[in-house]
């Protein structure tokens, strides 16, 4: 009785580690993808706002294109590591209701 | 290979269960590399808290074993882009006969915590184990595979954790050494044919170094050489959203390049012409940052040298006897029990206890105190120390984790594996500060392109430093040159480094003169003490007191020592040993008591022949209303020299009094007198009466005197102190004292002799001398010291450094910082760091420069009174 007792719990740890697992990495997932999402969104807008002014006040296509391309990589490396962590908080604390 | 932590190891620690492990992490080079492996680790469930370590190349975790295993945590770290670099080892295995001796070896290996992975081979015979060197050692795994019926033995060819590890720094330090020549070199001859058409070069720089052709073919090795690691670990991190100060580097170095490529084969493209081509830019930059990684390579290399010192003590072979026969085997596969031999000139392999001979023993390796001490059989003897003159046979008592040099060890890598308050404090703002950077560099860019350039963009201007003029620059180039220095010219490279090299430092330095640091905050918290508390007894006293007056009334002496002597048999305290002394030496017979008491902080009673005998100090007899008038001038004389007095009733009559003296140790009052020559306010703690212990604060220069303190109160005494806004350290004994220890700022255990892991207390003393507390707080101070001047050149670069490079000096004075002369300024506060924390290397405490004779003729032996805490 003591062993099938035992076996039973082994079957009931069993379930929610390996769920709680399951959805920590769909979280982490959803998390990597929706930031991506955001941060990409963000930049291409700030490069697009470069490269329509500089269009406006007639800067040299070299200037124009390279600007767009230097304000949307220096976008990137700022708007990644602070939106990500955002959106990881904001998905954990929905999942946890 | 074994999956590691199966569904039954998780029902074992279901219950909420904390462990500690240290994992090496290679790859960090940085402050926010830190950030980003700490960030991983916490996000993990399960895990409690964690630490990375720049200095010793590792992370500290506080986890739930039953929660996050340890092939989580790798996995949580190689994602953001380093490596868990596991000990590794090759194992001869005997015994084995089919797959499922292969299978249980497996089994009962893998399920070892801190062991990452095992693999058998049953036709070779052997076993490699992957495993943390912090977590579990290789004795454990050979123990364990024996514990199940085979033989485990070390392969010749498998390396220990220490030799990996060191063997991981060679090549770290041998690769960034030849990144520096390739790119050094490189950048010189680019320099050369960047600047041949001025001033006397012409003559004797050749013309084809010049062309812009030779310029690229010559850049190029070294971008995609030496400059390769910041784009791969850009990318790495980039890949899993980690930004760190290699996208500083690779930022700044490529797009130098680029704008050098692009006017190379493109010269009309519109990004200046064949002229701006910054090519020395991009290799000078790649040469000035492998420069400050070399050197932050070599310094991690030396600062861990105390760690490394200490391991090497451990004697790899040992000599047993067994079975009547000499063997040499493995000192790790010594058992507790065993019989060595020890012969002259050899060092000793595990702690121990002399059977029989006779030697002197070169302690200082572990104690730091230089004169050989003297064993014969009953002593303790210690691993790791040299054998002098003559030859003894011992019994093994400690073994592997459990001698005293591996507990020095541990505490000392632990030590280096925590963070200072202080260190939170720079890599919080040095991690922030990389965003900062990258925004600065951003709106930098924009100024410039939009305002600036049309503002106060001059042709003839150039930069600092060189007779480059900027004449070909359009806007954008212009731009962005300004945004790249200051990519570059903000990285806080060297605070990464600057406060752990610093504590490895300190703490290393510490551990050569006997003094164990318990982490990094015990090193800040030591040197900002403002008070330290002495308890009395064994720490200010030598705690071995012997009777001095024995005053009869209405009895004999003999008959009130004899008295006295018997009430104290069953005591433990040393004012009871003294009066069991007193006894034995006059050859006083001394029966059983009936019964026996003991009253905490008052004194003991017992039943004798049906007399109820009680002995103690004069609170106790005031309790139960015994007049002791008659005794009380003679009591106070004796008080007033220093002595302790006890009170002997019987019956409820007083008999006597017995006077009992304690010596103070050989330095009492000098340590005291150095720490008032630092400012520290010095107190005495004590359960003596007030009259003993103020006659003992004034043999030693005490200003304070806390008396009559119970043992349980000692803790409250120190929190009052700290009530009044004092930083307090509290000296004592680690085990008894316990509780003051731990409420004290700093709590330091002194003489704690081999069981250094059970001390309670922020620093431990190994040796039995006051002056390694003045020690103490000399290297804790020297240390922070190094710390704020690290911190100090780390930023003062950057400070100074970043309106340079926004451009500042520009509108008035035309000039410019390149790309490489901010490379150089950041590649100087790796040196500025690197240099300085090496300094610490030759530093000594003032209170060790003067000799030990020099020292005794300080404090002159006096009497002095033993506490009467009961």
């Amino acid at each position: 009785m003591r062993e099938s007792r035992e076996k039973n719990r082994k079957i009931v740890l069993r379930e929610p580690t390996e769920y709680k697992k399951m959805t920590s990495n769909d979280l982490q997932r959803n998390a990597v993808k929706l930031s991506a999402i955001i941060y990409i969104s963000v930049s291409l807008i700030l490069a697009g706002i470069f490269l329509g002014v500089s269009s406006i006040l007639k800067y040299p296509y070299i200037a124009r294109y390279g600007g767009t391309v230097w304000v949307f990589l220096l976008s990137m490396i700022i708007t990644m590591p602070t939106i990500t962590p955002l959106v990881k908080k904001r998905l954990r604390g929905n999942a946890n209701g | 290979m074994m999956p590691h932590g199966g569904i039954y190891k998780r029902e074992k620690m279901a219950t909420e269960e904390k462990k500690q492990i240290t994992i090496p992490v290679s790859g960090m080079t940085c402050t926010s590399c830190v950030g980003n492996v700490e960030r991983a680790l916490k996000e993990l469930p399960g895990v409690k808290s964690a630490s990375a370590n720049l200095a010793t190349n590792s992370a500290t975790i506080e986890f739930n074993p039953s929660k996050v295993s340890i092939r989580d945590m790798e996995k949580a770290v190689t994602d953001v882009g380093f490596e868990v670099p596991w000990a590794e080892a090759s194992l001869q295995i005997t015994g084995m006969t089919c797959s499922s001796c292969v299978q249980n070896i497996e089994t009962a290996v893998g399920n070892l915590e801190g062991v990452n992975g095992i693999n058998v081979s049953l036709t070779a015979g052997t076993a490699r184990v992957r495993y943390s060197a912090s977590a579990v050692s290789l004795a454990q795994i050979k123990k364990t595979i024996r514990d199940i019926g085979y033989g485990a033995t070390e392969k010749v060819e498998g390396q220990e954790s220490l030799d990996r590890e060191r063997q991981a720094r060679q090549d770290d330090i041998k690769r960034q050494k030849r990144n520096l020549i390739i790119s050094a070199s490189l950048g010189m001859v680019i320099m050369m044919g960047t600047f041949r058409d001025y001033w006397i070069l012409p003559s004797f720089i050749p013309s084809f170094l010049g062309n812009v052709f030779v310029l690229w073919a010559l850049a190029t090795p070294v971008v995609f050489g030496p400059g390769r690691q910041f784009f791969v670990n850009s990318f790495n991190g980039l890949r899993h959203g980690v930004t760190d100060m290699n996208l500083l580097y690779a930022t700044g170095i490529g797009a130098s390049y680029l704008i050098g490529v692009l006017n190379t084969f493109w010269p009309n493209a519109g990004f200046g012409g064949e002229k701006v081509v910054f090519y020395e830019s991009a290799v000078l930059l790649t040469a000035f940052i492998v420069l400050g990684r070399y050197l932050e390579a070599l310094t991690r290399g030396k600062t861990s040298e105390a760690i490394r010192r200490l391991m090497r003590l451990q004697p790899k072979i040992a000599r047993v006897i067994r079975d009547g026969q000499e063997l040499d085997i493995p000192a790790d596969e010594v058992e507790v029990g065993d019989v060595l031999l020890v012969k002259p000139g050899e060092s000793i392999a595990v702690d121990g206890i002399v059977q029989d001979g006779y030697s002197s023993v070169d302690e200082s390796m572990l104690t730091g105190e230089s004169i050989p001490v003297e064993k014969k059989a009953g002593d303790q003897i210690f691993s790791g120390t040299l054998n002098k003159t003559g030859a003894f046979r011992f019994q093994a008592s400690k073994v592997g984790r459990e001698t005293m040099l591996a507990q020095i060890i541990k505490l000392v890598e632990d030590a280096q594996t925590t963070k200072a308050p202080i260190q939170k404090l720079a890599d919080f703002v040095a991690g922030h500060f990389i965003l900062g950077v990258h925004l600065l560099s951003l709106l930098v860019f924009l100024f410039w392109f939009f305002l600036g350039y049309n503002l106060y963009f001059r042709p003839e201007s150039h930069f600092i430093l060189s007779p480059l003029t900027l004449s070909g620059l359009g806007v954008f180039g212009f731009s962005l040159l300004m945004s790249i220095t200051v990519l570059v010219i903000s990285c806080p490279c060297a605070v990464g480094l600057a406060t752990p090299s610093a504590m490895m430092a300190g703490s290393g330095k510490g551990a050569e003169n006997g003094i164990l640091f318990k982490g990094a905050d015990a090193i800040e918290s030591t040197a900002k003490i403002q008070t330290v508390i002495f308890d009395k007894t064994g720490t200010l006293t030598k705690g071995e007191p012997s009777v001095t007056d024995v005053v009869a009334f209405g009895l004999s002496e003999n008959d009130v020592l004899r008295l006295a002597a018997i009430v104290e048999k069953n005591s433990e305290h040393p004012l009871g040993e003294a009066i069991l002394k007193g006894a034995r030496d006059r050859g006083l017979d001394l029966s059983d008591a009936d019964s026996f008491n003991a009253i905490p902080g008052l004194g003991v009673e017992a039943i004798l022949d049906g007399r109820a005998i009680l002995l103690g100090n004069r609170q106790l007899m005031a309790t139960r209303n015994i007049n002791v008038t008659g005794l009380v001038d003679k009591a106070a004389s004796l008080e007033q020299q220093g002595k302790t007095v006890m009170y002997l009733s019987a019956n409820g009559a007083p008999v006597g009094l017995i006077a009992v003296a304690d010596t103070l140790k050989e330095n009492s009052a000098a340590a005291v007198d150095s720490l008032h020559r630092m400012g520290i306010e010095v107190a005495m703690i004590t359960g003596d009466n007030k009259r003993t212990a103020q006659a003992i604060a004034q043999q030693v220069g005490i200003d304070r005197v806390l008396a009559e303190v119970l043992p349980h109160d000692k803790a409250v005494e120190v929190k009052k102190l700290q009530a009044q806004g004092k930083r307090v350290a509290m000296v004592g004994d680690g085990i008894n004292d316990a509780p003051a220890l731990a409420q004290a700022d700093v709590g330091i255990a002194i003489g704690s002799g081999t069981d250094v892991a059970k001390e309670t207390g922020h620093v431990i003393l190994i040796k039995d001398d006051l002056l390694d507390v003045v020690a103490a707080i000399q290297v804790a101070k020297a240390t922070m010291r190094k710390v704020k001047q690290n911190l100090f050149w780390a930023f003062v670069y950057n400070t100074l450094g970043i309106p340079l490079g926004a451009g500042l000096l520009y509108p008035f004075f035309s000039l410019m910082v390149s790309p490489e002369l901010a490379a150089f300024m950041m590649a100087i506060s790796s040196v500025s760091v690197t240099l300085n924390t090496l300094l610490l290397r030759g530093f000594k405490p003032d209170i060790k420069k003067s000799p030990p004779s020099m020292r005794a003729t300080k404090t002159a032996p006096v009497t002095a009174t033993a506490g009467s805490s009961k």
